[in-house]
């Protein structure tokens, strides 16, 4: 049928089908800023538009129903103000302050977000923070915290009454103290505008699935309904002759190559233990068969023509059971590929034994002994872009993969013998990703494209359903921790060992890695006191098993926050007990400047260790600020704040954690990258590392313009292309900056050197003799010491154009022998409610030292998006399976992330330590802000009522459960 | 009809509507604004939209008042509702978007007993006015029947104004839905209505006559047998009668 829409003030004409939703309809239309979330009632909010002025999902309207509405998009809202020879009006306010303000990250719903603040401000020009708050409501975010996107509507509310008013980027900016010296320089340390903000601002198509190809097939996956099977017989026959569909996809139809999805650097480090297609099931969701048809609704259709047949086979669902005699064998296949230590035969995907010093003499010099276990749940990632990928041959017969994936590099060499291709005949190509927090470094669904592909010769696109991203994509891995800690009576550290239980779900993608992380970048940090600061003694010790659940993978943080939960509440145990602060038992025992990394002694995920002495540990100052800021010292066992006026059935609770993460992995994350400049005097950067969101892109960008004396603006960034950027191992490891930084200013400092050169030359035609020591690189010139400027503009003619012509330009890798972790002291405030258990977290503040921030807001804006995440580890997320393996969560409603008008106040400042190793000083900040925040609550409930919580989520039944206890047990006294 | 089979119909008047209806006798699903899962229909499904039939307005009669089915969630937030505990039950219910999209229609369609506006919506009492041929139903009576409620609409709700309206809920988060809820209303007689939720299925309720001595111990028993994958009956129980106090001291206060 016919329809006729207004969107925009402009009317479409569309051929579609009466069951069409509007969402779709606009998409077909080119209306590409309403996202698809996958989810299925509404609860993401990707998909806002304007509907008669008010935002909507349209998702859950019909295209039918939108006739004779008026439907707003953003595309609606704006553009570049110059284009050319054409002038616009610019960017709306909204668009300017979401721009300015660092509150475009990923930029998947920045869309629904400048909508929704239209919609706001059309009716209320001066809205407070709550009202702000309200109207974001609808928007889920997993990035921002919305923290900047709030400060950016207020600042939009500013912008409209005073359009001259320029904007102070103070407001945005987190409160940063300097430790070391460090230069003041032209780029680094400043809040850049994030280099794909504005394109994002204005919805442009910027991501995998808003590529419009010709004959594009959708694919769907038949997943298992059983937690362990055999697929006895599989019959795709009435599934191949539905009409529409192009191909069917079982087993028995493509090649048997084992592989493992995990995104790592070859050789993977963990078991080959997944086919693209099996004859085994081995969690609910594991893949059957792949269709790909003309529509989404004819490829449901054929899923349910395909007939299977299982024998089933009892599962393992309690990580406790996987190792016990008898226990089922989930990989008995015979192409299974040990590493190191796996075992399939007794569901031992991974074995990590590390001992460091000698704890067992160490716990008998200790006068107490504390022991107790703790548990740590699943997690979901839960970016709002799905996992998305679209394949297709292109005129040269290379197949490319156009995805939503940290890892491109990978991917390639991962896909090339599970598809029969090799390297060179495939190619990746990542766009822009709508979040990926670790769930996309994996090569997950590429293959299931790739396959269809190949069968149809078509261009097929790929995209997960919400239900599949919690049933069938990858998490946090699930622990049991024991802790035991060997303790002098004033404090100091004598042992301390770490066991761990993990669980990898049914394959063993980063089993091995993430949970000797886990031990690595906690258990590291705490060294004890005296004697034993100057040779620890320190155990971690774990086995990683399988079981009959969704695979566990990389989640920011990458095992760190598992090993923080139990670590951190354990130090607030000890202190406890021995009646110290908490603040000062660990400030004791934790490691400082000049001593080792304890672990880099011992343990280089399955390569040889190499020693590292920390050089920049800013653990202390972090703490102080964060005491301060937090007023710690006034409410710490106060009375009078913990009792809350009025209300007797409420407690406040103060609590805090100090982590430490790590920055790339030694003589292994390797990044790539090439410069060269234009005629104008600009640089192409081109980088194989993959900005998800983070800004990668634009530190990478603003460390090439300090080295070579340019705006950032005058750096075009190129990245994530196998076919045209340098390698890079991709976005993990907070490995970017560090290593992928240091690429580029090395391929920088040999441009610059060309550079200089050649304005010797320039200068020398002018009667002055210089060596390319004596100049410096600024302001886009080249300045002599006389103070003779060439522009960079006349150095590239020069070059390019006029003699010896040459093209400026240069390629440099890095791969770092260090590995200097970032420190950070979370604090947080709760509420406790004694009658009922629920907790509120009021108030989150973290104090980071990542050496030098190379963008303020950029790296605030990763802080405040991971104490969030943290959050919700601690108080509400987690993934609950049945006495079946069903999964309980399955969409984001019963999953549930925190939305805009229910954030707790989240406070970020930065602790600058100087760390030579880096490129300008600067260590790793994406992934220390998931690590406190979890025990920094459940201290914070600790000291509020004394309910000491063993495992997480910190949810209301457990609290009241352990409330009854204590009076229970005090009525017993 | 389109090439799928999908037959598309916006009656402009109630005639019309009911033309159409004739002459699809049985056969016919009607679109009451927006829904989740918009993508269930199939060839052959005659769709009839009701969107310009007047059915979204919001009418104060005094002592009543009436919202019409087809009203966006976001109606229930206007003035004429002025409860600030009602509102924060819609809040919790979805955020701004999902109440400027889903109707009072579709939102009853799908509300299960975790919800806080239904357990709130309960607690008022409301009437359902059911088309075709149904006619007014009491919200309960609605809810507990099994009809295939894609081929019938409601044309309005409406509910006598209470005195004062409570809500309390236990989540995970503050805007999470409840693991267990209660909502409370005095009527302009004085009578105190009762409601739970936060159970996947309905419960019961309490009605306590003016004057009365209230025994909030009463309402564990609603809970009984609400063991369910969120929570324990036994904690439900604890947790309800503490929000119960709550509630009841609410509306003293108001």
């Amino acid at each position: 049928m016919k329809i006729s829409l207004n969107v925009n003030n402009k009317t479409e004409i569309i051929e579609i089908t009466g069951n069409e939703s509007l969402l779709d309809v606009l998409r077909k239309l080119g209306y590409f800023s309403a996202k698809s979330g996958g989810c299925i009632r509404g609860e993401c909010g990707a998909c806002t538009v304007l509907l008669n002025g008010k935002p909507v999902n349209s998702c859950m309207f019909l295209a039918v129903q939108a006739q004779g509405h008026e439907i707003e998009t953003v595309e609606k809202f704006g553009e570049q103000a110059q284009q050319g020879w054409k002038q616009t009006e610019g960017f709306d306010p909204l668009q300017t302050a979401m721009i300015e303000s660092g509150a475009v990250q990923c930029g998947y719903c920045t869309p629904a977000m400048i909508l929704s603040a239209k919609a706001l401000l059309r009716e209320n020009p001066n809205p407070n923070e709550a009202e702000i708050r309200e109207a974001l409501s609808g928007v889920m975010c997993r990035c921002t915290a919305y923290v900047k996107p709030v400060q950016a509507i207020q600042r939009a509310v500013e912008l409209m009454a005073e359009p001259q008013n320029k904007t102070d980027l103070s407001t945005y900016e987190p409160e940063m103290l300097q430790v070391d010296d460090i230069p003041d320089m032209q780029r680094i340390g400043k809040s850049d505008t994030k280099i794909d903000a504005a394109s994002l601002a204005q919805g442009k198509p910027a991501f995998t699935a808003d590529l419009a190809l010709k004959d594009t097939l959708i694919a769907k996956v038949l997943r298992s309904p059983y937690a362990h099977a055999r697929i006895k017989s599989i019959d795709a026959t009435k599934a191949r002759a539905l009409p529409g569909v192009a191909a069917v996809l079982t087993w028995e139809d493509i090649p048997r190559v084992v592989y493992s999805t995990a995104g790592q650097s070859d050789p993977i480090p963990g078991p080959l233990d997944m086919f693209s297609l099996d004859n085994k099931v081995r969690f609910v969701g594991d893949r059957v068969a792949f269709v790909a048809a003309e529509t989404s609704a004819i490829a449901d259709e054929a899923l349910e023509l395909i007939d299977v047949e299982y024998e089933l086979l009892e599962p393992i669902l309690d990580m406790r059971d996987a190792m016990k005699e008898g226990a089922p064998v989930l990989h008995d296949q015979p192409e299974y590929v040990n590493f190191a230590d796996s075992n399939p035969a007794i569901n031992l995907a991974a074995k990590i034994r590390i001992d460091i010093g000698d704890v067992d003499k160490g716990f008998t010099e200790a006068d107490q002994i504390f022991e107790r276990e703790y548990v740590v749940p699943k997690v979901q990632q839960a970016h709002i872009e799905p996992h998305v990928t679209l394949t297709y041959w292109d005129e040269n017969d290379r197949l490319v993969v156009r995805t939503s994936t940290q890892v491109p590099f990978h991917a390639r060499r991962v896909l090339a013998p599970v598809l029969g291709l090799p390297v060179k005949q495939i190619r990746v190509i990542k766009p822009r990703i709508g979040g990926g927090f670790g769930n996309k470094q994996e090569i997950l669904i590429e293959d299931v494209a790739a396959h269809l592909t190949i069968a149809t010769g078509k261009p097929v696109l790929y995209e997960m359903s919400r239900e599949e991203e919690f049933i069938a994509s990858r998490s946090r891995h699930p622990m049991r921790i024991k802790m035991r800690t060997g303790v002098l009576n004033d404090g100091t550290m004598t042992a301390n060992e770490m066991t761990a239980l993990s669980d990898t779900g049914a394959y063993g993608c980063h089993a091995l890695t993430v949970t000797g992380n886990t031990g690595q970048k906690s258990m590291g940090l705490y060294v004890g006191d005296g004697k034993y600061r100057q040779a620890p003694n320190i155990r971690f010790y774990a086995d990683i098993v399988y079981t009959n659940t969704p695979p566990a993978g990389a989640y920011r943080g990458y095992g760190v926050p598992q090993g923080y939960w139990p670590l951190d509440r354990h130090m607030d145990y000890i202190a406890n007990s021995l009646g110290m602060d908490p603040i000062e038992f660990r400030l004791k025992n934790t490691v400082r400047s000049g001593e080792y990394q304890p672990f880099s002694t011992a343990w280089n995920e399955g390569r040889e260790p190499v020693p590292e002495v920390l050089q920049t540990v800013g653990l202390a100052e972090c703490v102080q600020k964060g005491r301060e800021a937090i007023g710690w010292d006034e409410k710490y066992n106060n009375p009078n704040w913990q009792y809350v006026k009025g209300q007797p059935h409420l407690r406040r609770g103060i609590g805090v954690a100090t982590v430490m993460q790590g920055t790339a992995i030694p003589f292994l994350d390797m990044g790539g990258a090439s410069i060269k400049i234009n005629d104008d005097g600009s640089f192409n950067l081109l980088v194989g590392a993959t900005d998800l969101g983070t800004g990668s892109d634009t530190v990478l960008a603003q460390i090439a313009a300090e080295t070579l004396g340019v705006p950032t603006e005058d750096i075009i960034v190129l990245s994530s292309d196998t076919d045209t950027t340098p390698f890079d191992v991709g976005a993990y490891a907070s490995s970017t900056t560090y290593v992928s930084g240091t690429a580029v200013l090395n391929a920088s400092l040999d441009v610059a050197e060309q550079i200089k050169r050649r304005a010797c030359m320039i200068f020398a035609d002018r009667g002055f003799e210089f060596s390319s020591e004596d100049i410096q690189l600024k302001d886009k010139h080249a300045v002599a010491p006389n103070g003779d400027r060439v522009s960079l503009a006349t150095i590239a003619l020069d070059s390019l154009h006029w003699r010896q012509q040459e093209q400026i330009m240069a390629t440099a890798s890095y791969v770092s022998p260090n590995s200097p972790p970032p420190f950070a002291a979370q604090f947080a405030t709760v509420l406790v409610d004694i009658e009922t258990g629920e907790v509120t977290v009021e108030d989150l503040i973290m104090a980071v030292d990542s050496g030098v921030i190379i963008n303020p807001i950029t790296a605030s804006a990763q802080i405040e998006g991971g104490i969030a995440q943290a959050l919700g580890y601690g108080v509400c997320e987690e993934m609950v399976y049945d006495e079946n393996g069903v999964a309980r969560e399955i969409d984001l409603v019963d999953y549930h992330i925190f939305r805009a008008d229910e954030m707790p106040k989240i406070k970020t400042i930065f602790v600058e330590t100087y760390e030579k190793t880096g490129p300008y000083g600067a260590k790793a900040v994406a992934e220390i802000p998931l690590d406190g925040a979890a025990p920094a609550i459940g201290n914070a409930v600790f000291n509020a009522c004394g309910v000491d919580l063993l495992e997480i989520p910190i949810v209301p039944e457990k609290v009241l459960r352990e409330l009854k206890l204590m009076t229970e047990e005090t009525d017993a006294i | 009809m389109d090439e799928h089979g999908i037959n598309y119909y916006r009656p402009q008047t109630r005639e019309e509507l009911e033309a159409l209806m004739e002459s699809h006798e049985g056969y016919y699903l009607f679109l009451t604004g927006g829904d989740y899962n918009v993508k269930g229909y199939q060839e052959g499904d005659v769709l009839i939209d009701l969107q310009d039939l007047q059915m979204d307005q919001l009418v104060d009669n005094g002592d009543l008042l009436e919202i019409g089915g087809l009203s966006s969630l976001d109606t229930l937030f206007k003035d004429e509702i002025l409860w600030a505990d009602f509102r924060e039950a819609l809040s919790i219910e979805g955020g701004w978007n999902v109440r400027n999209g889903l109707s009072v229609d579709n939102f009853l369609r799908i509300a299960t007993g975790r919800s806080p506006l239904l357990t709130c919506l309960r607690a008022l009492d409301i009437n359902l006015f059911v088309q075709p041929d149904i006619g007014l139903l009491a919200l309960d009576e609605y809810l507990n029947e099994e009809y295939n409620w894609r081929e019938f609409f409601i044309e309005k709700i409406s509910f006598n104004k209470p005195q004062a309206v409570a809500y309390e809920q236990v989540a995970r988060s503050p805007k999470d839905l409840p693991i267990v809820c209660v909502a409370a209303v005095r009527d302009m007689d004085g009578t105190i209505v009762v409601t739970v939720g936060g159970h996947e299925a309905l419960l019961g309720g309490l009605v306590f006559e003016p004057e009365s001595d209230i025994e909030t111990s009463s309402i564990r028993e609603l809970f009984e047998e609400t063991d369910d994958e969120w929570a324990s009956a036994a904690y439900r129980q604890g947790a309800a009668e503490a929000l119960l106090k709550r509630c009841l001291a609410k509306l003293e206060r108001n």
